[in-house]
């Protein structure tokens, strides 16, 4: 899965020198077609699962790390372009927590795992938007919980000594301040 | 970037990887978890409580010190028993962090009743005599029912753009806040009158809401600034 995801990403490198050298031919004077494409337009792209999903281009624009291709070449509609590190599910959430114009309410109906594994997708498709949305519900959701709690939320093993982590609770026991230990 | 790797894994590739873990944990086949490369974790305690943040610092040795780096101070008085205990948090918070970390944001919060402006005084004063913190902070939030006096002391701060105050009283007269672009004033008291300090800032609008306390009150002064 990984070398395929890694040769796929080096024929859209290849494509995209491609595209450079086609653009530098093009004839001038396209651009009002262009901006009629634009409108319902949809860029397809291929999950980690291997499923291509066409989604619609005002939400392509929030990737950045698409944005940068699209920017650089002419690509047209039969271009998929590999997002190998979301999954589908990933994804499908991401289109409608775009759609829903990042509504807090949406974010309450996720999983933790789906929060970590939208905001881990949000930084590799660099869509900031959507990073602050999600970094912002989870910091909801750790806030005010135990340690424990925000432990298992991160998926963190304790790899403190009971002492070790009674001593560290000592030398910052400024911020645990009103805390319970258990 | 093996981290990355980690967290950015795909269910297909790492399937045995997890399972192995699971087997080793003893987790049920929903715990399936993803794990956060530490940049990411310290993104996400930028919008958690200072308090809350420092307290990461026992989730496990990769995190201990994680909290020290933190580029955005989010102080807030609601989760301690008084103003002393809060005082001291923030002192401690200053001593233990590190200092060459570039700071862009600091909120700080005081919904208690304050006798002085010393706590908010000395957050300016930290603010401003700290080279990672004034050299690249944008972004300053401090609501407190006090009055301040190291306000000017901002004129350090070259690239603070966005300015909140809240309920602070002042005597300052001469403020230059060269790069603020953006302030929002709430219930705040100014002896000079709002008037000077937004002509001295060269402050444009940011928020609709403004409820200034001007000694000498004039409605439309707004309008007449931001026009």
């Amino acid at each position: 899965m990984a070398e395929r995801g890694e040769s796929s990403e080096a024929v859209m490198l290849k494509k995209t020198e491609e595209e450079k050298l086609r653009k530098g031919k093009m004839i001038v004077g396209d651009e009002s077609k262009a901006g009629y494409e634009e409108e319902g337009k949809k860029v397809k792209l291929v999950t980690s699962d291997g499923v291509t999903m066409e989604v619609e281009i005002s939400i392509v624009k929030e990737m950045e790390i698409i944005q940068t291709f699209i920017g650089a070449t002419d690509t047209d509609d039969s271009f998929i372009f590999p997002i190998s590190n979301v999954s589908s599910h990933i994804l499908n959430q991401i289109i409608e927590l775009v759609k829903g114009e990042y509504d807090q309410e949406l974010a309450k109906k996720l999983s933790h795992d789906e929060l970590k594994e939208i905001l881990v997708a949000a930084n590799y498709l660099n869509m900031k938007t959507l990073f602050h949305f999600i970094a912002t519900a989870i910091a909801n959701v750790i806030q005010n919980k135990s340690v424990e709690f925000v432990r298992d939320f991160f998926g963190i093993v304790n790899d403190f000594t009971e002492e070790e982590e009674a001593e560290l609770r000592k030398t910052n026991a400024w911020a645990f301040e009103g805390v319970d230990e258990d | 970037m093996n981290r990355e790797k980690i967290c950015g894994r795909n269910s297909s590739n790492s399937t045995r990887e997890e399972s192995e873990k699971k087997l080793r944990d003893g987790e049920k086949e929903e715990d399936r978890f993803t794990v956060l490369p530490d940049e990411i974790i310290l993104r996400i305690l930028s919008f958690v409580d200072a308090k809350i943040a420092v307290q990461t610092s026992v989730l496990n040795k990769r995190c201990r010190n994680l909290w020290v780096s933190l580029p955005v101070f989010n102080f807030d008085d609601s989760s301690f028993e008084d103003v002393m205990v809060f005082e001291d948090f923030i002192d401690n918070f200053f001593y233990g962090r590190d200092a060459s970390t570039n700071v862009f944001d600091v909120n700080l919060e005081c919904h208690d009743e304050l006798e002085d402006g010393d706590l908010v005084d000395s957050v300016i004063d930290h603010v401003t005599d700290t080279p990672s913190i004034f050299n690249t902070i944008e972004a300053l939030k401090i609501l407190a029912e006090c009055v301040v006096t190291n306000l000017p002391q901002l004129s350090l701060c070259k690239s603070l753009t966005s300015l909140k105050l809240c309920y602070i009283v002042t005597e300052n007269t001469n403020f230059n806040l060269p790069s603020i672009k953006h302030i929002y004033l709430q219930d705040c008291k100014f002896e000079c009158g709002e008037e000077n300090f937004l002509q001295h800032g060269k402050i444009k609008s940011w928020c609709t809401k403004y409820n200034f306390i001007v000694k000498n009150d004039k409605r439309n002064l707004i309008e007449d600034v931001f026009s």
